[in-house]
């Protein structure tokens, strides 16, 4: 178990920064020529990069605050029907595009951070959401039965029952939701709001693949990163470490 | 039990130290910009610029050398959304296209390239010679509008469509009625011609006016608007599909002739494409219109006049100062 | 005590009341079966007195009180509870199953480590080894044991249990119908079972409610049942072989032999043992040791193969077909046909002999019934 530890929490963790590190100075050291070396900085780099990681950290954990509590909310007995109409509400929301998303909230919110931490934000709620209330729809009926014919309150039942039973669910819609929001964020340049996209559509406007590369690295990176780090915090919390 | 506490408690405090960083990190360059406007004295000169225009060396590196300036900070957007970043002060200064419609509707300024720094994209009619040897009138019609085709006027046609939402040969009529560039209407009793355009906005209008002057003539016009790109519009030209359609003079020494080294001047440009496209491809460049639709760098119009910036050089001395 | 007075449960989506003007009256310390086919209420009446349910009309008394002026949480506390399906919590140990109760009651956590480890004891699951396992890692009869004793764990007069042993094999069944009624012997506990199976519940039940359409149809002592069933339809669910049925209802210390005649001490010589063999009327001759713990059998071929070996505690050969004192007849006549042998020896705790019992015998009890 320990040794397990440590590699989960360290040592794949160090691995995967240092290989971002890695990339990192590969591409700052051999920019493609001058054009990209403008982007290629390591300030520059770093920049996008803390960029992209308060966008998707601020989005995410905003996203898990409503989406968790909602689910639990619509998967409640007396609001089960109307749970299945909000998910399919915002399943169907879910097929807009994320770029018109961005479009749509630019002209009512304006440009930058905030519309796109806005964007990301109701783009991760679907999956969160979803897997909340699958999750606990899914809790065997026997168990219910059983515990509230023990007497427990409906308050025990979810805290003691409902939610350790559904957990996993949710956390895989965290961790599904976490990794497309990486992948998503990477849009946020066209408003301004920065992050790794900004690489990636420089180097798509000047065809320079120096910049693609780097950036798409760089994110996919972040993305593995995130959902190991979650899958660790999963295996923590249930203790199957 | 204790172990979802724990959950709770990590979550909150996440979201917390997050929250503050991502909004102290994320915040800070717009409030900059926003506070610093209020009293039109601009502290922080943030220029939005797209993400080609940004890093190419005959972009803004280019520019900011050639003005001796520096901006304090740059933001990367999406071309289409400067106006709007300008608009809402979230910048100071944002480049875009000299024509679009929101300079208009934004109370925006562009500011004029008085060291000639941007190419040159003056349009004008370009028509087949065996047309205009054929008719050779269409040069008469055709002038008077392009003359009176000045960047403002480019701007609010294209601001009704774009903008207010009408169609392009309602603007397109409207403009040349407000101008009187429509004498008597004369019965449909000349030959037949095809109009194009590409798709976008002004050329549909540009492509609406030149059909509607010559209906009025007489001729008889097949609209054949709305071509797609450049490419698609130049080959309906010169495959003969198309007889006439406007074209920007920086393109068409570009893109058409496939020169590699831009022209800044209108006139220069002008004379050079016209000489070659005649030469190699038989294809006659009317007079050009004043408007250009290139690169623009643009202002807010109250701060632009609180400060008495009219051109580039008075932006590089303001910041310089 | 628990009584129903004239109780009515409709489902809205269902034709026909699920419990129609229902009374009946459970005395403390009793254990009664509600049986009946699929969808005859039993369930439902069942799940009435602990508020699972509400009845449309008619009134629940738990203890004397109208359970619809009691709070359904503290009413659910005081009752125990085992679930079809078991419905143990999959994500927590078996301790932390069995403390369910306890501490929803708050008690503090040493009373609850005991009070488990006690139960875990009890239902024969040593708590060293099972503490801390979940209830995936246990075979099926381990886990209707922790149904069981979660049920139990703040010792609540009452136990309801639906179909408690319904998900094991026939064999498992009935060891831990045994081992329950054992349990009960002791607790005296007022239980009220709710099953599809006949047997089980002549079996286990000190009074059966044969139940039907929502109606009770027959209320009465399992052996009522049997000798004189109400109507066509319980017989009919009693089924033909009534008088093996009532294999069920009787206990084996009931009828065995005391088979001292043909018991012999280890220590005797073999001589000896050979003369009790050709007197026996099994053909073998059991052999106890001194505080008449069982060894083993001895029979005539085990002679002649060791010779000159001189007692018969050394050349006994250890035998299968036992049944402990609280098994019923026919659990007796399972092993019979099971290990292919006419008799079974009775075994009292700490497998001391107790007597034998023949298929003989048995054969006698049937005939007698019948006739």
């Amino acid at each position: 178990m320990r040794p397990n530890r440590l590699i989960g929490w360290y040592v794949f963790p160090a691995l995967l920064i240092g290989c971002a590190v890695m990339v990192t100075v590969y591409f700052v050291q051999n920019p493609g020529g001058p054009m990209a070396a403008r982007l290629l900085s390591y300030a520059q780099v770093l920049t996008s990069t803390r960029q992209h990681l308060i966008l998707v950290l601020v989005s995410s954990l905003l996203a898990i605050m409503a989406a968790v509590p909602l689910g639990i909310m619509i998967s409640r007995p007396q609001f089960r029907k109307i749970g299945i109409v909000i998910e399919n509400v915002i399943n169907i929301a879910q097929t807009i595009p994320s770029l018109a998303i961005l479009a749509l909230f630019m002209t009512i919110l304006g440009l930058g951070f905030n519309t796109a931490i806005f964007a990301l934000w109701c783009y991760s709620l679907l999956p969160i959401l979803r897997n909340t209330f699958a999750g606990i729809k899914n809790v065997p009926e026997g168990a219910i039965q059983a515990a509230k014919g023990m007497g427990m309150t409906p308050w025990h039942i979810l805290r003691r029952i409902e939610l350790p039973l559904a957990y996993p669910i949710v956390m895989a819609g965290i961790r599904t939701a976490v990794v497309i929001n990486v992948g998503t964020a990477t849009l946020a340049t066209f408003i301004s709001a920065g992050g790794l996209g900004e690489l990636i559509v420089t180097g798509i406007s000047v065809g320079r693949d120096s910049l693609i590369i780097a950036g798409a690295l760089l994110s996919a990176i972040m993305a593995i990163l995130f959902d190991h780090i979650l899958g660790q915090v999963e295996a923590a919390l249930t203790g199957n470490n | 039990m204790i172990k979802l506490r724990w959950l709770a408690v990590a979550v909150c405090l996440g979201l917390l130290i997050f929250g503050v960083v991502g909004c102290g990190g994320g915040g800070s360059s717009q409030n900059d910009a926003g506070e610093s406007e209020s009293e039109t004295v601009i502290e922080n000169w943030v220029f939005a610029a797209d993400h080609e225009f940004a890093v190419r060396p005959d972009g803004l590196p280019k520019l900011e050398e050639e003005y001796g300036f520096k901006f304090d900070d740059v933001k990367v957007m999406d071309l289409g959304v400067t106006y709007g970043a300008l608009k809402e002060e979230q910048v100071a200064v944002a480049m875009g296209f000299a024509t679009d419609g929101r300079i208009g509707a934004f109370n925006l300024v562009n500011l004029e390239d008085d060291k000639k720094f941007f190419p040159v994209y003056n349009p004008a009619p370009v028509v087949r010679k065996e047309i205009m040897d054929k008719y050779p009138e269409i040069k008469d019609i055709l002038d008077p509008i392009a003359e009176k085709l000045d960047t403002d006027t480019m701007i609010a046609l294209n601001g009704k469509v774009d903008v207010d939402g009408m169609q392009p040969k309602e603007a397109a009529e409207e403009f040349l009625n407000d101008n009187g560039l429509l004498g008597e209407a004369v019965e449909a009793s000349k030959g037949k011609v095809v109009v194009g355009s590409k798709e976008f906005t002004e050329q549909l209008i540009l492509g609406q006016i030149t059909i509607l002057a010559l209906q009025n003539a007489g001729f008889e016009v097949e609209d054949n608007t709305g071509l797609g790109g450049t490419e698609v519009a130049r080959s309906a030209l010169e495959n003969g599909e198309i007889d006439m359609y406007w074209e920007y003079t920086g393109t068409g020494w570009l893109v058409a002739l496939e020169h590699e080294e831009a022209i800044t001047d209108s006139d220069e440009a002008y004379q050079k494409v016209k000489e070659e496209d005649l030469e190699k491809n038989n294809l006659v460049w009317l007079p050009y219109a004043p408007f250009n639709n290139t690169y623009t760098i643009m202002m807010r119009g109250v701060d632009a006049e609180a400060l008495g910036i009219k051109s580039i050089s008075d932006l590089a001395d303001q910041i310089n100062s | 005590m628990i009584k129903l007075e004239k109780v009515t449960k409709v489902y809205s989506d269902q034709e026909g009341p699920a419990v129609d003007n229902l009374s009946m009256e459970i005395k403390d310390g009793e254990v009664c079966v509600l049986v009946g086919p699929s969808g005859c209420g039993k369930t439902t009446t069942m799940k009435m007195i602990n508020k699972l349910e509400e009845p449309n009309s008619g009134t629940i008394y738990v203890d004397g009180k109208d359970i619809s002026t009691v709070n359904s949480i503290q009413l659910r506390l005081d009752i125990g509870y085992v679930i079809q399906e078991i419905g143990l919590f999959p994500h927590m140990t078996i301790a932390d199953n069995v403390a369910t109760v306890p501490r929803e009651k708050k008690w503090p956590a040493d009373q609850i480590r005991h009070r488990v480890d006690e139960l875990m004891e009890m239902v024969g699951l040593p708590p060293k080894i099972y503490r801390q396992r979940k209830p995936a890692d246990l075979s099926g009869g381990q886990r209707q044991r922790v149904g069981v004793a979660r049920a139990m764990a703040s010792d609540p007069p009452i136990l309801l249990m639906d179909e408690p042993f319904g998900a094991v094999d026939p064999i498992t069944r009935a060891r831990l119908q045994n081992e329950f009624l054992r349990i009960q012997e002791k607790m005296k506990k007022t239980i009220v079972f709710v099953t599809h199976d006949i047997d089980e519940a002549i079996k286990m039940g000190d009074k059966i409610a044969v139940m039907r359409r929502g109606k009770l149809v027959q209320y009465s002592s399992p052996d009522e049942i049997l000798s004189s069933p109400a109507n066509e339809f319980v017989s009919k669910l009693v089924g033909k072989n009534r008088s093996i049925k009532r294999l069920h209802l009787i206990k084996a210390e009931s009828v065995l032999d005391s088979g001292i005649s043909l018991t012999v001490k280890s220590n005797v010589p073999v001589e000896e043992v050979e003369k009790v063999i050709e007197a026996s009327y099994i053909g073998v001759s059991m052999v106890v040791n001194g505080s008449g713990s069982l060894l083993g059998a001895i029979s005539l071929a085990d002679i002649r193969e060791a010779q000159g070996i001189p007692t018969a505690g050394e050349i006994c050969q250890p035998i299968f077909n036992t049944v402990d004192t609280g098994a019923t007849l026919n659990d007796a006549l399972s092993v019979m046909l099971n290990y292919g042998e006419s008799f079974v020896a009775v075994l009292s705790t700490g497998n001391v002999f107790a007597g034998i019992i023949t298929l003989g015998d048995l054969l006698e009890l049937v005939k007698s019934d019948a006739a």
